[in-house]
């Protein structure tokens, strides 16, 4: 893992994140992919296991600072830690190269992390608006669609070619 | 020896294993989640404060990309609204001077407006449901939590400060589900608090049926201690009989202006 590249790549990310969130997608200003959550999808498919840990939560503090929103730091380092663990050894045994199960991925993480997000921030028992359709349904959905294609430059710029392909050896009980 | 030493570290380090390491990072995550906010605030205000340049860089052109070219039309009615507010508020001030007047029988020689500091900020971040913003003006530029800030498109108030590093503030805006505000509706006196909903709008609860209360009343946060003079907040968007409670009305309240496009504020520092 090049931790150098994927520290400019996380602040970049955050930048834009934070900064461009007025930017209007499909002409409403409160529908917005997450980029942050894309890279939790890429580095959890395409790190060795171990790595995919340290990328996860980094990559969950990172949106926790990317969103002063609820005041609250840990609820995403947590969401998107565990999330992202769960999905880096659920791809030891099923296969995402394809694009579209990519998307599918990135739609499914974007409603989990959303939900444990919201968990959590009641947890801690602060009020909390829940923006059901743009939270859970447009923003994973814009996401799934963008993700994909912009796994192409991220893999280029940290070296990494294709998909991880670390699949346990079935063993064969009758050899 | 010494390079020895280290590399004995990194193997340690290395060699921890996948599940502690998980372990570690989730305990991390919870002794984030439950430590006090006054705490976290400071990270995210030093990382807003670090990155403000590109921060405020992409807000400006994210703006820019959204909002049609100015028209004559448009500027107008900026200008009609601005002044409405101006109006409002010297409204108010006369009602508030005419109290003193009447209560220390002398009149005030400088006007409530000219006692206080208006510092301007550039808005850095505002959060997609517009609860909170943060502001590039800190306590170096006397600032304190509580103050009133204003936007200075219309000259109304639009929140509070809420946390402050030296550089920068966090505003928590009136339509935050945790903000609070004494306010009155119109000049009649209607006293009430101004309670966020986190959908951009405030409500005021508790205000009897017998009062007088339209939409399009101007309401205006109370005078205390962070405000000299009442100043106008937002306006009755919308006014109807609670359905739950037949006798109390309910007070839909709105911002004047629009909190997504703006671009500077002002934090309303009160006379010393």
């Amino acid at each position: 893992m090049r931790w150098l590249r994927f520290a400019v790549l996380i602040l970049v990310a955050t930048i834009l994140q934070t900064g461009f969130r007025d930017v209007a997608w499909l002409g409403n200003p409160e529908i917005r992919p997450d980029l942050l959550l894309i890279l939790l999808v890429f580095f959890a498919t395409h790190a060795d296991s171990r790595d995919a840990v340290i990328t996860s939560f980094t990559i969950g503090f990172a949106a926790d600072l990317a969103s002063p929103a609820m005041g609250l730091m840990g609820p995403r380092i947590i969401s998107f830690g565990l999330f992202g663990t769960l999905l880096s050894n659920l791809h030891n045994t099923i296969s995402l190269k394809r694009l579209p199960f990519q998307a599918a991925a990135i739609f499914v993480m974007g409603i989990v992390t959303a939900a444990l997000t919201h968990l959590l921030v009641r947890l801690r028992a602060e009020p909390v608006v829940i923006h059901w359709a743009q939270e859970f349904f447009w923003q994973p959905l814009l996401s799934a669609v963008i993700g994909p294609f912009l796994c192409l430059p991220v893999g280029w710029w940290m070296l990494i070619n294709g998909s991880r392909r670390v699949r346990r050896r079935r063993r064969w009980p009758f050899r | 020896m010494r390079s020895g030493n280290a590399a004995v570290m990194t193997s340690k380090w290395t060699n921890i294993s996948k599940r502690m390491l998980f372990a570690y990072f989730m305990l991390s995550g919870l002794i984030f989640l439950f430590t006090p906010a006054r705490v976290t605030n400071r990270l995210q205000l030093a990382y807003a404060g670090l990155f403000s340049g590109p921060l405020s860089t992409g807000r400006t052109l994210a703006l820019a990309s959204r909002t049609p070219a100015a028209s004559e039309a448009g500027a107008s009615a900026d200008t009609v609204r601005r002044l409405k507010n101006d109006v409002a508020n010297l409204r108010a001030q006369l009602r508030a001077a005419n109290t003193t007047i009447y209560q220390l029988a002398r009149v005030r020689t400088v006007r409530a407006w000219d006692r206080m500091a208006f510092p301007t900020a550039a808005v850095t971040v505002v959060n997609p449901a517009q609860t909170e913003m943060i502001i590039k003006l800190g306590d170096e530029e006397g600032v304190a939590v509580g103050h009133y800030v204003m936007a200075l498109s219309d000259h109304s108030l639009i929140g509070r400060v809420s946390a402050l590093s030296p550089h920068t503030a966090k505003v928590k805006l009136i339509s935050d589900p945790t903000s609070q505000v004494p306010v009155e509706i119109g000049l009649s006196g209607i006293q009430g608090v101004l309670q966020g909903r986190g959908d951009g709008t405030a409500k005021i609860p508790l205000i009897s049926t017998r009062q007088a209360v339209a939409a399009g009343d101007p309401v205006y946060a109370r005078r205390q201690m962070d405000l000299d003079v009442p100043m106008v907040i937002g306006q009755v968007a919308e006014c109807r009989k609670d359905p739950d409670h037949p006798l109390l009305w309910d007070i839909t309240v709105r911002a004047t202006c629009d909190i997504a496009t703006l671009e500077d504020v002002a934090v309303v520092v009160p006379a010393q």
